[in-house]
């Protein structure tokens, strides 16, 4: 190994470490936490998932068979079930933080939980 | 190399790129991150590069996730496999031509292993329509380390074998 193998190891793990910095700890518990779910890339629905009372499921079926099972409970959801083959939107689990998403690229199933978002505040208004 | 040699290495490698992506996707991984892989395919990027040049290892590159997408099936993954091999091929290129000196094909394939991956992020944050995708970066970066070290001592073991007994 040269030392310039052990710079590039060294700037991957940096670089990782700043990634992971800004995508998974920026991210704090907003007061309203709202899911969003996404199919063919246009807005399926969107769930406050605070005000879930009973745990509930939700079939998203698509032609040719396909189809997507998610399962919602109070401030988390997650996929539960799809018979797309690798099944990776599946294995992330619960999704309960602002940010964290669970995509099903063969069906483009997207789940992702939205940080509060406030209405932009009015720097100034000229008459 | 003579032209014949030549073309029978080339189709011995895109056979052998094929043979490791069906035997990759009959190892069982455990699941750490999302879109994680060995990319034992990659060895063969990495051989190619230092073996011919750009534009041979990019026929390799084109023909092998080509045949690959037909050979498993998996033609949704096309996309992601040719982005991402193009991107990878890029990038080791740059890095072995410019910075030799300093670098052993085991930062070559370190890198090659990021940029796979930073381009298939890429592909995926285009589809969905989200770049969301890349928080799933720093687990797949340090994967890459491992999985690129790993393909750098294989290409490595090969090379020496390919310059010494077979093509002379």
């Amino acid at each position: 190994m040269k030392i310039g193998d052990k710079i590039i190891i060294i700037l991957v793990i940096l670089g990782a470490l700043a990634s992971y910095f800004y995508f998974h700890l920026q991210a704090a518990p907003a007061e309203e936490m709202v899911a969003r779910i996404e199919v063919n890339n246009r807005l399926y629905k969107r769930i406050n998932l605070k005000d879930v009372e009973e745990p509930y499921q939700i079939k998203i079926s698509q032609e040719g068979g396909r189809y997507n099972i998610i399962r919602v409970e109070q401030g988390r959801i997650r996929m539960s079930d799809a018979n797309c083959p690798n099944k990776l939107g599946v294995q992330v689990g619960w999704l309960s933080r602002p940010g964290e998403m669970a995509v099903c690229l063969p069906h483009r199933v997207v789940i992702t939980i939205e940080a509060g978002e406030r209405e932009p505040e009015v720097d100034g208004v000229a008459y | 190399m003579g032209s014949v040699k030549k073309i029978t290495t080339i189709a011995v490698l895109v056979t052998l790129a094929l043979v490791l992506h069906v035997v990759e996707a009959l190892i069982p991984i455990p699941y750490i991150v999302p879109g994680f892989k060995l990319g034992l395919a990659n060895i063969v990027t990495v051989t190619a590069l230092y073996l011919f040049g750009f534009s041979e290892t990019l026929l390799i590159v084109l023909l092998r996730t080509f045949f690959g997408a037909l050979l498993t099936g998996a033609v949704s993954s096309f996309f992601y496999s040719v982005v991402g091999g193009i991107f990878s091929l890029i990038v080791m290129f740059l890095v072995s031509r410019h910075l030799d000196k300093f670098v052993s094909l085991t930062g070559v394939s370190v890198m090659g292993a990021v940029a796979h991956n930073i381009g298939q992020l890429l592909v995926a944050g285009i589809i969905i329509n989200t770049f969301g995708v890349f928080s799933y970066l720093p687990f797949l970066l340090l994967s890459a380390i491992a999985t690129g070290y790993f393909v750098g001592l294989v290409s490595r073991v090969l090379l020496g074998y390919i310059n010494g007994r077979w093509v002379t």
